[in-house]
């Protein structure tokens, strides 16, 4: 009896083991976008501001170590480089698990252009690079650029 | 004849559970390594003793990630946990129990982090009883669990790689049941759970003030065990799942499904009836279709102490 118990549990085991493996999809290792501006398409539009951004990488980040790149802000009529009326939050998200990353360093390099510093993807995955207009620690605007990391 | 049949059918069954009182900790590594998730195992009684304190020692390397859309990259720098585990339960009642579960944790990746991770407790009825040794009818301990908040959730982590998210961070309660069964020197065991994670309002963030919606979740979990002498030797095999965990606030987002299987190969030695050792070896990246979780290959040392009824 303890025999054919025991043979029937294996066969589960067995059955249950090969049916259920993992048949895993794996991704190649990220490489940094062949270009992320968006200026000439003013992808990244404010409406409510009467902006466009656009952000080009400096440093692309990998698993270890940080990136940084440049964001510009244009009048999306005459294409000039303006500064936004409102203060400048850059969010690092991912939108899958509900989390972001560290937060980012964002410096004002001239008229409309700013650097964005210690951009880190803590994994892989969809993520979302949100430039947000505050205004009293109030999100006015925000446009969301998503990338695979 | 039959006295001496039953003599001896008692003496296995005896042994043989007291083999399996250990095999619940090791032999189901829940969480998901990077940020916690699942219930976690409930420090149960499952045996004939009186009350029991684990203490376990796990080592993993997470591995893999896994996106929202089942994509599955290796990472180049892995990241090591070790995780000091405390469990103690105690029959205080006949068939009641009660028990709690602390979980220390050590993180590193690009950073090295270090603290509490969700604290369980939990209280069980063992309502089918084992008192007669039916041939097919197991024992079942039902339980309630409740996980504290101590571990700092992955929304609210603070450093670069995370490495500080050491627990789902949330208020949790969960109902389930454990059923064992023994037949000469095989046995199984099998849990499951449905908890239900709770709101958490004006959490503290990188991005700043937000809302954390989390939902339901569940646990299925199966093994099987043959012992040899004082060792036995043991399979086992889990899946979990979790609700996604919406977002609001200074950042909003609906989130995805999380969920991932586990398994686990474990040898427990048992030179008594009061010490029980075990080696286990746990792996999330073989079983199932996970998605939206970090994939570990886990090593764990535990070592139990019994005090009889």
């Amino acid at each position: 009896m303890t025999s054919s118990v025991s043979k029937l549990a294996l066969s589960l085991m067995f059955a249950v083991c090969v049916s259920a493996c993992a048949h895993p999809n794996y991704q190649e290792a990220s490489t940094a976008p062949a270009s992320e501006s968006k200026t000439a398409t003013c992808a990244l539009k404010y409406n409510s501001q009467n902006l466009c951004a656009a952000y080009d990488w400096e440093t692309y980040p990998t698993e270890s170590d940080m990136g940084a790149f440049v964001a510009r802000f244009t009048n999306p009529t005459s294409g000039a480089l303006v500064d936004p009326a409102l203060s400048l939050k850059v969010v690092l998200w991912m939108p899958s698990m509900g989390h972001g990353s560290s937060p980012v360093t964002v410096t004002r390099l001239s008229t409309g252009v700013y650097r964005v510093d210690k951009v880190f993807f803590s994994m892989p995955g969809t993520w979302q690079i949100r430039f947000q207009l505050m205004q009293s620690g109030a999100v006015v605007e925000e446009q969301i650029a998503t990338l695979q990391f | 004849m039959r006295s001496r049949c039953l003599n001896r059918a008692l003496r296995l069954n005896v042994g043989a559970l007291l083999l399996l009182v250990l095999v619940v900790s090791p032999q189901f590594a829940l969480a998901a390594a990077c940020c916690g998730g699942g219930l976690p195992v409930p420090a149960l009684i499952l045996g004939d003793e009186q009350a029991n304190f684990s203490s376990s020692l796990t080592v993993s390397e997470i591995r893999t990630d896994v996106s929202a859309n089942g994509v599955w990259k290796d990472r180049t720098n892995k990241e090591n946990a070790e995780t000091l585990r405390l469990d103690a339960a105690h029959i205080f009642r006949d068939r009641f129990q009660y028990g709690m579960s602390v979980p220390i944790l050590r993180r590193e990746r690009v950073n090295d982090s270090t603290g509490l991770g969700d604290v369980a407790l939990n209280a069980g009825y063992e309502f089918l009883p084992e008192w007669d040794y039916h041939p097919i009818r197991p024992r079942g301990v039902g339980f309630l669990q409740l996980v504290l908040p101590t571990g700092r959730s992955i929304q609210e982590a603070g450093l670069l790689d995370q490495v500080d998210s050491r627990g789902r961070g949330f208020w949790a309660l969960g109902v389930g049941s454990a059923f064992t069964k023994i037949r000469g020197k095989l046995d199984a065991i099998a849990i499951f759970d449905v908890h239900r994670s709770f709101n958490k309002s004006d959490a503290d963030s990188p991005a700043g003030r937000i809302n954390l919606k989390p939902g339901f979740g569940g646990t299925l979990s199966a093994g099987a065990g043959y012992t040899f002498g004082d060792v036995r030797l043991g399979a086992a095999a889990s899946w979990i799942y979790d609700d996604a965990v919406a977002v609001s606030g200074a950042v909003s987002s609906e989130g995805s499904v999380t969920r991932w299987a586990v398994a686990t190969l474990s040898a427990v030695y048992s030179p008594n009836d009061e010490w029980t050792g075990s080696l286990s070896y746990s792996d999330q990246t073989l079983l199932g279709a996970p998605t939206n979780t970090a994939l570990a290959r886990s090593l764990q040392v535990n070592v139990q102490k019994r005090w009889s009824r």
